[in-house]
């Protein structure tokens, strides 16, 4: 855009020289007004300013010298400026002259116009004015950047105000707080009127604002500018934010420390969902073990129940084949090494069934039971009368109720019942009797396996029931000699039934192991 | 070539019995076990012998191993020849795994009885004696 013109007012009764006026500062930098009366022109001279005004004096109407008094008198009044060029085709004479200096006329031009002169006159006063018009312009300058600045200012204040994100706040260069935007207060939840003039400490947790952190923050910030850190704040109401923290150290631009600006965002959330991500894979991991563990389990259990236990199945046929060969033979000591063969088979059939039950309790959370309805009698004779036939020389009582039933599993009750009638056996008073009581009480049926033999110390009695315990035993036989999973096995068993084993033991009383069994299982009806 | 079994020129002996197992120490304590007891044993190590010699000779049972792994045969693939021979009609079979209950489930009806391994050895002679008197042929 290109600058306006300097204005200048031409004043002239006549059309014509108007006219040749205008031709004559047409295209020199100039925007021209021209009228042809003192009233147009004093109408004008309302309305701007003029670096220059040419006016005539022979005018019918107005007197040039009246017109060029108002006009000087109301730029006055405006504050503007009004410099007037008389053009005159008459000597005005001494006088007048003084008179149109004083009614604010600045210089003359004879009619007809030198166009030389009056333009170099013009010119000027044109200069005059743009040098005015320029420092006036300074002036505004200057203004308009100090009203820039404070706009400026204005903005970033709404900026700041507006960001409900960040807390953004000044510290004093002590650390206390001289400013608190809406953010700071969302995320701490202080009020202006409630931080403003406190110690920033109040955002850090007791012991950590104890430490002196807060101090070499400033310190840090102080020397290199700028501090960063992510951790721990403390709210207002106690509870405790994530939060990345900047301080910066605000100087004067001669280089005084004035404070710090301090921006805090809240990442609390993004810590929770961190944290929650990590739990995951926690989770997936230790699921991932567990599913590795149970297959671990499963070959284990594997293991032991076929790949050990089938070579046991074929050693057992040979030595019986061996054993039947042998009688037909009357080879009595082939017979008894076959018979041995046979036993320890048996035993260690027996040890590997504990191993398996001790695994499958310990990994696999409890023995699996199979109930179905039973009598207890049917179980207990048969366990008595193969004890029998391998003891010949003790003595086994029974007293059973045919209808101590309940609905069990058959197969585990009977691993029960021989462990502990065989423990009566090896460990009872081989002159005295074992005996086997089984009562019933309302919805239980108990049943008690005695034996007179030494007392089993008070502090031992917990403890049998711990895998690979034993009780105190010199001998250990075939029948007996195992890994001491027993009594472990047999409780479990009985605790998976919803009952449970305990040891009554005297000196002179002997020592009796009681079997308490809910005919049903606790959450079905016992109807 | 002969179609099939020997079945018009003799009949079967009722204590004839089969035993299909790949782990040579367990077949032959079966075999010898159950010779002992009266049976007469043929034993294999894969389907593919069993089912060859019932082609001249058929028992009254085979006893199997489900998992076989030397031939390519399993117990099962054995066990659907033997019922699809039209000869083989009168022939028992008993299962020998260690996961009796997938057996059942899977192609229970395939046996006559399914045997948990390790075999108990009464019971297997009981398992055929039973087997065995099923039997309503004359």
């Amino acid at each position: 855009m290109q600058a306006p013109g300097t204005p200048l007012l031409l004043v002239d009764d006549r059309r014509a020289d108007l006219t040749a006026l205008e031709t004559l500062f047409e295209g020199r930098g100039y925007e021209l007004t021209c009228v042809t009366s003192g009233d147009e022109a004093t109408d004008k001279l309302e309305r701007r300013e003029f670096a220059v005004i040419l006016l005539d004096l022979q005018m019918p109407t107005t007197d040039g010298f009246e017109t060029a008094r108002k006009m000087t008198d109301r730029a006055a009044q405006l504050g503007r400026r009004a410099p007037i060029i008389f053009g005159t085709a008459i000597d005005l004479g001494r006088t007048r002259i003084l008179d149109a200096y004083s009614a604010g006329v600045v210089d003359f031009m004879q009619k007809p116009f030198e166009p030389e002169i009056l333009r170099a006159k013009v010119a000027i006063f044109a200069d005059l004015y743009r040098s005015r018009d320029f420092a006036s312009e300074s002036t505004r300058d200057l203004e308009s950047e100090r009203r820039g600045a404070k706009e400026e200012a204005r903005r970033f204040r709404l900026l700041v105000e507006s960001v409900k994100d960040y807390a953004i706040f000044i510290l004093d260069p002590k650390g206390h707080v001289v400013t608190w935007n809406p953010g700071a207060e969302r995320i701490k939840g202080y009020r202006a009127s409630e931080i403003i003039g406190k110690h920033f400490s109040v955002f850090y947790p007791p012991d950590v604002a104890k430490s002196g952190k807060c101090d070499e923050e400033l310190v840090i910030a102080e020397r290199d500018g700028r501090f960063e850190e992510e951790g721990w704040r403390l709210r207002k109401d106690g509870s405790l934010l994530w939060a990345n923290v900047t301080i910066t150290a605000l100087r004067e631009p001669g280089g005084a420390l004035i404070g710090f600006a301090k921006v805090t965002r809240d990442l609390t959330d993004r810590v929770r969902n961190e944290g929650t991500l990590r739990q995951l894979a926690a989770e997936k991991a230790a699921h991932a073990e567990k599913v590795r563990i149970q297959e671990f389990q499963e070959r284990f259990v594997a293991i032991l129940g076929h790949d050990l236990r089938n070579p046991l199945s074929a050693i057992d046929m040979s030595a019986r084949v061996l054993r039947e060969r042998a009688a037909s033979l009357n080879d009595e000591a082939t017979a008894r090494i076959a018979d041995r063969m046979r036993s320890s088979t048996t035993r260690m059939s027996r040890m590997i069934a504990q191993i398996l039950d001790l695994t499958r309790n310990r990994l696999g959370g409890g023995l699996e039971i199979k109930r179905a309805h039973m009598t207890l009698c049917a179980t207990i004779t048969a366990i008595v009368d193969e004890l029998r036939a391998a003891h010949p020389a003790r003595r086994i009582d029974m007293h059973c109720p045919e209808t101590a039933g309940g609905c069990w599993d058959a197969d585990r009750l009977e691993q029960v019942f021989s462990n502990l009638v065989s423990n009566a056996i090896h460990y009872g008073d081989p002159e005295r009797p074992v005996t086997i009581d089984v009562q019933e009480d309302g919805q239980a049926v108990i049943a008690g396996v005695h034996n007179y033999g030494a007392q089993i110390p008070e502090a031992l009695r917990t403890e049998l029931f711990n895998p690979f315990k034993r009780g105190k035993s010199d001998s250990k036989t075939s029948e007996t000699g195992g890994l001491g999973l027993g009594l472990y096995i047999s409780r479990e068993l009985v605790r998976a039934h919803g009952g449970d084993i305990d040891v009554q033991s005297t000196a002179t009383g002997g020592t009796t192991f009681r079997v308490s069994l809910p005919r049903m299982p606790r959450d079905s009806p016992s109807s | 070539m002969r179609s099939c079994g020997p079945m018009s020129a003799s009949p079967t002996p009722r204590n004839r019995i089969i035993v299909v197992d790949d782990d040579p120490e367990a077949r032959e304590a079966f075999a010898e076990f159950l010779r002992m007891r009266g049976f007469s044993v043929d034993d294999f190590d894969t389907a593919e012998k069993a089912l060859d010699s019932m082609s001249t000779d058929l028992p009254a049972v085979v006893v199997m191993d489900i998992n076989l792994s030397r031939g390519m045969m399993t117990g099962y693939d054995a066990a659907r020849r033997i019922r699809a021979l039209p000869s083989a009609e009168t022939v028992h079979l008993v299962a020998m795994s260690g996961h009796a209950a997938e057996v059942v489930e899977k192609e229970g009806a395939l046996f006559d009885a399914i045997l948990t391994k390790p075999i108990d050895a009464d019971a297997l002679v009981l398992t055929l004696q039973r087997v065995i008197a099923k039997d309503t042929r004359p």
